[in-house]
């Protein structure tokens, strides 16, 4: 079982949105190998001394003093789903869990995946654009296991990793982006071809639609040839160039279609608010609506804070942590649009109870 | 008049394609296929996001017809090269080693570049520094040999000495082969 305490504070995480008018959240994974074969290829007695040493050997690391560890065995579907979100930024967690481990430090926005198909992936989660800040953890964590184990690394193709498209600095960084204007307009494409020639890649996050939610995950596809500074600043001009192109999107939206946004938006509003049942896909697509309503001014008394904080707080492994147990998707869909009437207020229900 | 397109040399260009580097830009004819390897959507509907994840298997499938087919395997874990086409991984970190070759060229397809540039472990950091310096001295040995300076070369080779007991107290240090 996740500890309490963990939960509590995993999910206080996910109230600090900063106010950037397109980017959601920060994503850096760094891959670190050892000399020595593979988890992945392993036996399964041999992953689980694998995992046990790795863990041992990071407890002692001065970044993750009196570690607190996780091994995927003890925990439950949903929980595996929850840090899935919540520590793995969106990405599922992988079909094998048998002999993960995981490891926090006091901060659980930093954490190591352990005996998974590497050795070590450092994985470090900051709110909205803040690549600088993501790097300096996720390197500083590198620093400290360096100082405990010894690096498979080679002169011409760097950091070896399981999968050789990922060697080299080894760094994925992403960042998640809401570009719903973009996502309405025939600029999208002319948006991708730029990002192609810059070495990033653009994909629906968690594959949704992303013609409904408008939400991406921009990040570098290169990881070999390209120095760390380098992917970072690329990655960061990329957003604040996003963000640019959003806005004349949602300029043109509103001076083009302003009624129809204005429908779309109110239509949202009135579903989010007055729904008795809601489910994950759905609650997505109409915060990402409602989000869009704030930007272009048309809805004044929510933050985009809120919303975010909602979003991230409905995905299905958040919505279980919080209630501490499994839910079906009937009783999760219930309880998902309980949560929307508390935050928006439905005022037949004030109304009733007078 | 046709362009050809500027990667493969064969087919026919069908867009112009600027790479934009550190250290400035250049501008290709690409075919759709060179064009699509770059991530670069050819089309639009399902091509239009750049899927990298695809782009990675249409270059194995493309380097299965390439790779030579011997049955090579790895001498320190036995993974063999259909296997990394079949799981797409490797076993362990001398796999690199073994499939070279393959590695070199599916990798220098996929990033545009196949030598590392980044961050370095510390320990061997300082151990290919060293190396590089002694094969920088090594060749002024040369030099001073050549142009009859004994002097100059007698003190060189008394620093790569130095140097060279520094290294394989690091490599002795880090268990290396």
């Amino acid at each position: 079982m996740i500890p309490t305490e963990m939960t509590r504070e995993l999910l206080a995480v996910c109230r600090e949105a900063p106010d950037h008018e397109v980017a959601l959240a920060t994503r850096l994974r760094l891959v670190r190998n050892l000399r020595e074969p593979f988890p992945a290829g392993l036996e399964p007695g041999e992953r689980l001394l694998m995992r046990e040493r790795l863990l041992a050997g990071l407890r002692g690391c001065s970044l993750l003093d009196g570690a607190r560890c996780l091994e995927a065995e003890s925990l439950a579907a949903h929980e595996l789903t929850f840090l899935a979100e919540a520590i793995l930024g969106h990405d599922r967690i992988p079909d094998d869990t048998a002999g993960l481990g995981l490891a926090f430090g006091d901060d659980p926005r930093l954490s190591v995946l352990v005996a998974a198909e590497d050795h070590f992936v450092i994985s470090c989660l900051r709110p909205g654009l803040a690549l600088q800040e993501a790097w300096a953890c996720a390197d500083a964590m590198d620093a400290a296991l360096e100082e405990r184990f010894e690096f498979a690394f080679s002169e011409e193709f760097g950091y070896l990793a399981a999968s050789p498209r990922g060697a080299g600095t080894a760094l994925a960084a992403a960042v998640a982006v809401h570009l719903p204007a973009l996502a309405l307009s025939e600029e999208l494409p002319k948006v991708l071809r730029g990002l192609g020639a810059l070495h990033l890649s653009l994909a629906p996050l968690n594959g949704g639609d992303e013609a409904a939610t408008g939400l991406f995950a921009v990040g570098n596809a290169r990881t070999l040839g390209r120095e760390e500074g380098e992917i970072l600043a690329s990655l960061a001009g990329t957003v604040d160039k996003l963000a640019e192109f959003e806005a004349r999107a949602r300029e043109r939206l509103l001076s083009e279609a302003r009624s129809l946004l204005e429908d779309r938006v109110w239509t949202a509003y009135g579903q989010l608010r007055y729904a008795r049942l809601m489910d994950g896909e759905k609650a997505r697509e109409l915060l990402g609506t409602l989000r869009l309503g704030c930007l272009a001014g048309i809805i004044q008394d929510i933050t985009l804070q809120e919303v975010q904080a909602m979003w991230r707080l409905l995905q299905p492994g958040h919505l279980q942590a919080a209630e501490g147990r499994a839910l079906d998707e009937d009783d999760a869909a219930e309880l998902r649009a309980a949560r929307l009437r508390d935050w928006l207020g439905d005022p037949r229900e004030e109304d009733g109870a007078r | 008049m046709r362009e050809i397109c500027e990667a493969c040399g064969r087919k026919e260009a069908q867009l112009r394609f600027t790479e934009v580097r550190m250290d400035g830009k250049r501008t290709l004819q690409l075919c759709a296929q060179c064009a699509a390897e770059r991530g670069v959507p050819v089309g639009l509907g399902d091509e239009a996001l750049l899927d990298t994840e695809r782009i990675w298997t249409s270059l194995l499938r493309r380097h299965a017809g390439e790779h030579g087919g011997e049955s090579l395997a790895c001498p320190s874990c036995g993974w063999t090269y259909a296997r990394f086409e079949a799981e797409g991984r490797l076993g362990c970190p001398d796999c690199y080693q073994t499939f070279q070759g393959d590695m070199t060229r599916l990798l220098a397809a996929f990033h545009g570049d196949s030598h590392h540039r980044g961050k370095v472990p510390h320990g061997i950091g300082r151990r290919l520094d060293l190396q590089r310096r002694i094969r920088g001295l090594k060749e002024k040995i040369q030099l001073a040999v050549g142009a009859e300076r004994f002097e100059d070369a007698a003190r060189l080779r008394d620093e790569v000495h130095d140097l060279e007991v520094e290294l394989k107290r690091l490599l002795d240090e880090a268990g290396a082969p």
